[in-house]
């Protein structure tokens, strides 16, 4: 009887189990993390009683979660992942409109500059013309701080969001490091088997710290998991936890480095590859990959109008018969540390050679290796001066400047969008005419003609200077075939050769003053042509056809000594808009795809984990009838031992 | 397949979602007419754009200066045309001077009619443009390049030029640089020969009553030349009037091109895109439809 009332008990309280775990289920249904909970039961162990084995009841051997390990793992994956493209997407979409936009963008102010160059072309003299070129060039300089301010805000947010990022992180690392420690004394205090809810609990604080990086968990046997990021940079062990902060010293790229504090409070920098993925990858990819770069081709772009527009502007005289000043400052190569003595420049006359790139400058043990910090490609320099490379050149790079082991960060183009200004305030000083001029006399019968006289370079002339007592004749000797200067000859060449009609003849004049010489037709003897200065010259605009074309003459992107440009200004900055719009494409498609992998992933997951409120009604009237059937058995019980007492009485 | 009741909530959301996001896309192609909104919708075409807008506003650009040596052409044409005519004045008072019955009085009033058709010439040689530039000075054009002398010696009348060689141009497209003015020497002639040295001796020949069989012949010889001179730049302006015509309809082409080509990268497609939202419409209402009678399942409604 009391086997009976004992047997009833037993599934008296079986059933009280699955109803309460149906209830700890319902309740949890919408709770983060919550894997559904089931009541594992085995019968009890049996009695041998008068020759046969009876059973005595139910048990309830445990609580378990319904957990499955790959398939968190490729929840944990796929989150991981989306939260990187996510947080990528959120700031490369902002890049991409700024540039795109029409009227934020580069494209309509060039044009518009551009436009002004020609109208001045046509009209020389008038000065409204003058004025708009130098107002256009203003809003086209404008236009480069305006888009580089902008991109410089967006970079800004990147820092902010990385910030919160680390703190996020710093927080799930110490609710981590407690949970571990919680759960090791459960484990303790449970016989082996720890806390279900105290899992979740740790398992959904992994899953969050997993969206802001990737995270790696290692069991232990205390039942504490140890947990690493990124590439295996330890974060929490067992019950101490590090913390992530942005510390105050530069890196290589200009960054503020990453700060890694363990328990000792000792920081130590942590190289970026080491936080990859999550929210916080995203970050630090969006601003190496995305920000970075546009910086810098904007940088490239302004620094290549200024100093070709400049080039060309310093080879035209202005109204006043004055050489022309530079048309626009931009700021020259930043370097770190600022004052050790190395000089580097642009290069104008390898200008295509330029990349944007920035470089790491290093003595290494007497031998100067220059170093592109993004690709790590490492040339050697000739110590000295005047080395070349990639459209710059490198000025006072010794032992002096440089001793042994010491480095310098170069960052040659990068600033320049932010610092182009205009210098020219004057109409006046518009250098629209070229500085010399050539004419012809000829004798009847004779079809001699200049076509062009470009000047290609100034010598000793200095910019605002006048350019004057350049007169010289040449007159054509028929039987030599030459053309004969002089006298006086005035540091021009005492004769010039002409072979064939079209002929283009260089001449180095006084001062090392260089001409291009285009001359057709037939010259007949005592042809005479004439150089001389232009001044005066007020309706002369060859200086600024020649200006204008750099609209269309392809400038940029040419090989490493400068040879054969391949694009436009224009080309240049579309190459920009496609490069950011294709990424942005890139992880707007990525994080779609991410999306949909963490849909399934997390449908496979709670298929298995997640909680079924039919299932769990179910279950209710499954278990309060078993409650139900198991009081019945006790009251069985107790009226068959109410009539052993009645029988007894 | 084991269903948690998570998954119908956030199945159902999602599909709204993303149907909401689809129709929103197609509604701001419909609100601004472009298929593009973003350089990451199709990053290719955005560049492509960005470089057929340039082509399309240097384009304009040359259409403007097309105009601007259109007018410069005819003044300078309007300027040769009155110069023209005075010589061709000159010439029949030659002609009449060289009349062997014409008393020294009438030769002295011939002379002061020529007298006053020199200056009238060389108002034409030193003429402004609107910008207030000397036409004929070539590139210093602040200055008048025609100067009235006197020979010190005989008193001829005459004129030197200070102006220079230089001719202006203008482009007119990518590769021709017209020129749209003309040096005062090629049409006037210089200080040694042309209009003026013709009328100046001209002039003092008859004022000082010279052989006139020999004058009236040297004067109508270099008459005739200076008006060949004028004419020869007047058939040069004449064909580049024609060329500038030319490339006017040439550049509405390539405008028109240009704009086509803009239009085919960036703009919508009306009959397309609204079709396409009446689509994402119906599968939105889908969606929300679905959702509700989906999440309205529960056997706890029937549970008592």
């Amino acid at each position: 009887m009391s086997s009976l009332l004992n047997i009833g008990l037993t599934g008296l309280n079986a059933s009280q189990a699955y109803l309460n775990t149906t209830s700890h289920n319902i309740a949890n249904a919408a709770t983060p993390g919550f894997h559904r909970q089931s009541v594992s039961q085995a019968a009890r162990d049996p009695q041998f009683l008068g020759g046969a084995f009876f059973g005595t009841g139910t048990g309830v051997t445990g609580v378990k979660r319904a957990y499955n390990e790959l398939l968190e793992t490729q929840v944990l994956n796929a989150d991981n992942r989306r939260a990187e493209y996510a947080a990528y997407n959120r700031f490369i979409s902002q890049v991409d409109n700024v540039l795109a936009d029409a009227d934020t963008g580069l494209t309509p102010a060039l044009n518009e500059f551009f436009g002004a160059m020609q109208s001045v072309s046509s009209n020389p003299t008038n000065v409204a013309a003058r004025q708009a070129l130098i107002s256009t060039g203003e809003t086209l300089v404008a236009r480069f701080r305006t888009l580089d301010t902008r991109i410089g805000e967006i970079a800004d947010g990147v820092h902010t969001d990385m910030t919160a990022s680390m703190a996020s992180i710093n927080g799930y690392a110490s609710a981590i490091a407690e949970l571990n420690q919680r759960i090791t004394v459960s484990q303790v205090g449970g016989a082996g088997s720890a806390a279900n809810d105290l899992l979740d609990q740790r398992d959904q604080a992994i899953a969050e710290l997993n969206k802001l990086v990737k995270v790696s968990a290692v069991p232990q046997r205390d039942g504490s998991l140890s947990i690493f990021i990124g590439s295996g940079q330890a974060l929490v062990l067992g019950n101490d936890a590090k913390q992530l902060s942005i510390g105050d010293s530069l890196d290589e790229n200009g960054r503020r480095m990453i700060m890694i504090t363990g328990a000792n409070g000792k920081g130590a920098p942590i190289a970026e590859s080491f936080l990859s993925g999550g929210e916080l990858g995203g970050l630090l990819a969006v601003r190496r990959d995305g920000m970075e770069p546009a910086q810098r081709s904007l940088g490239l772009l302004a620094a290549s109008l200024a100093t070709a527009f400049n080039e060309q502007h310093q080879l035209g005289i202005d109204l006043d018969g004055e050489l022309g000043v530079p048309f626009f400052s931009v700021g020259g190569a930043k370097l770190v540390p600022p004052t050790s003595g190395v000089e580097v420049s642009i290069d104008p006359t390898k200008l295509a050679g330029l990349t944007g790139a920035d470089y790491e400058l290093r003595n290494d043990s007497g031998t100067f290796k220059l170093t592109d910090i993004a690709t790590g490609k490492t040339v050697e320099l000739n110590a000295g001066n005047d080395f070349s490379y990639a459209g710059l050149k490198f000025d006072n790079v010794d032992a002096a400047t440089l001793p042994p082991g010491q480095q310098l960060f170069v960052y040659p183009t990068r600033f320049a969008a932010a610092s182009l200004r205009v210098e020219i305030d004057n109409p006046r000083n518009v250098a629209a005419a070229a500085p010399v001029l050539a004419s012809t006399t000829v004798v009847a019968g004779s079809s001699l003609r200049v076509d062009s006289v470009i000047t290609t370079n100034l010598g000793n002339r200095n910019a605002g200077q006048a350019l004057e007592s350049l007169s010289v004749n040449y007159t054509y000797d028929a039987v030599a075939g030459v053309f004969n200067a002089g006298p006086p000859l005035g540091g021009w060449p005492a004769t010039l050769a002409y072979s064939a009609p079209g002929d283009m003849l260089s001449v180095t004049g006084p001062d090392g003053i260089e001409l291009e010489l285009k001359i057709s037709g037939t010259p007949a003897a005592n042809d005479v042509i004439t150089l001389g200065d232009n001044k005066g010259g007020v309706a002369d605009s060859r200086n600024a056809a020649l200006l204008g074309a750099l609209q269309t003459d392809k400038l940029m992107f040419g090989a490493g000594d400068g040879t054969t440009p391949s694009a436009t200004l224009n080309n240049a900055y579309a190459q920009l808009v496609a490069k950011v719009g294709s990424k942005a494409r890139e992880v707007q498609a990525g994080e779609r795809t991410q999306m949909s992998l963490l849909a399934q992933a997390t449908a496979a997951r709670d298929a298995v984990a997640g909680v079924n409120l039919d299932e769990e009604a179910a279950n209710l009237v499954r278990f309060q009838q078993s409650y139900q059937a198991a009081g019945r058995v006790m009251s069985v019980a107790q009226r068959l031992f109410d009539e052993m007492l009645a029988i007894a009485r | 397949m084991r269903v948690s009741t998570n998954m119908i909530y956030d199945q159902g959301v999602r599909a709204l979602q993303t149907q909401s996001a689809a129709l929103l896309h197609t509604g701001q192609q419909i609100a601004t007419g472009r298929k593009i909104l973003t350089p990451a919708d199709d990053p290719v075409a955005s560049a492509r754009a960005l470089d057929v807008t340039q082509s399309k506003s240097v384009n304009k650009q040359f259409t403007t200066n097309q105009g601007y040596a259109e007018d410069a052409l005819k003044l300078v044409e309007g300027q040769l045309d009155g110069a023209g005519e005075i010589i061709q004045y000159a010439r029949e008072r030659a002609l009449a001077a060289g009349n062997p019955v014409l008393s020294p009085a009438d030769r002295q009033s011939i002379a002061t009619d020529l007298r006053a058709q020199f200056d009238a010439m060389l108002a034409i040689a030193n003429t402004r443009d609107a910008n207030g530039d000397y036409l004929f000075a070539g590139y210093r054009s602040n200055e008048a390049p025609f100067e009235k002398t006197v020979d010190a010696g005989t008193g001829a009348l005459g004129s030197s030029y200070v102006g220079d060689s230089g001719t202006r141009t203008m482009q007119v497209s990518s590769s021709r640089f017209m020129p749209v003015s003309f040096g005062g020497e090629t049409v006037f002639g210089t200080k040694d020969e042309g209009v003026f040295k013709v009328l100046g001796e001209f002039i003092h020949a008859l004022e000082t009553g010279a052989d006139m069989a020999v004058e009236v012949g040297k004067a109508l010889d270099g008459l005739d030349a200076d008006l060949d001179r004028v004419l020869t730049t007047r058939a040069q302006i004449g064909s580049q009037l024609v060329e500038v015509e030319q490339l006017g309809f040439i550049g509405s082409d390539l405008d028109l091109q240009y704009a086509s080509t803009l239009s085919d990268l960036q703009d919508l497609d009306y009959n397309e895109a609204i079709s396409r939202l009446t689509q994402q419409r119906t599968y939105l209402e889908a969606a929300q439809q679905s959702f509700m009678k989906t999440t309205g399942l529960s056997l706890f409604n029937y549970l008592s």
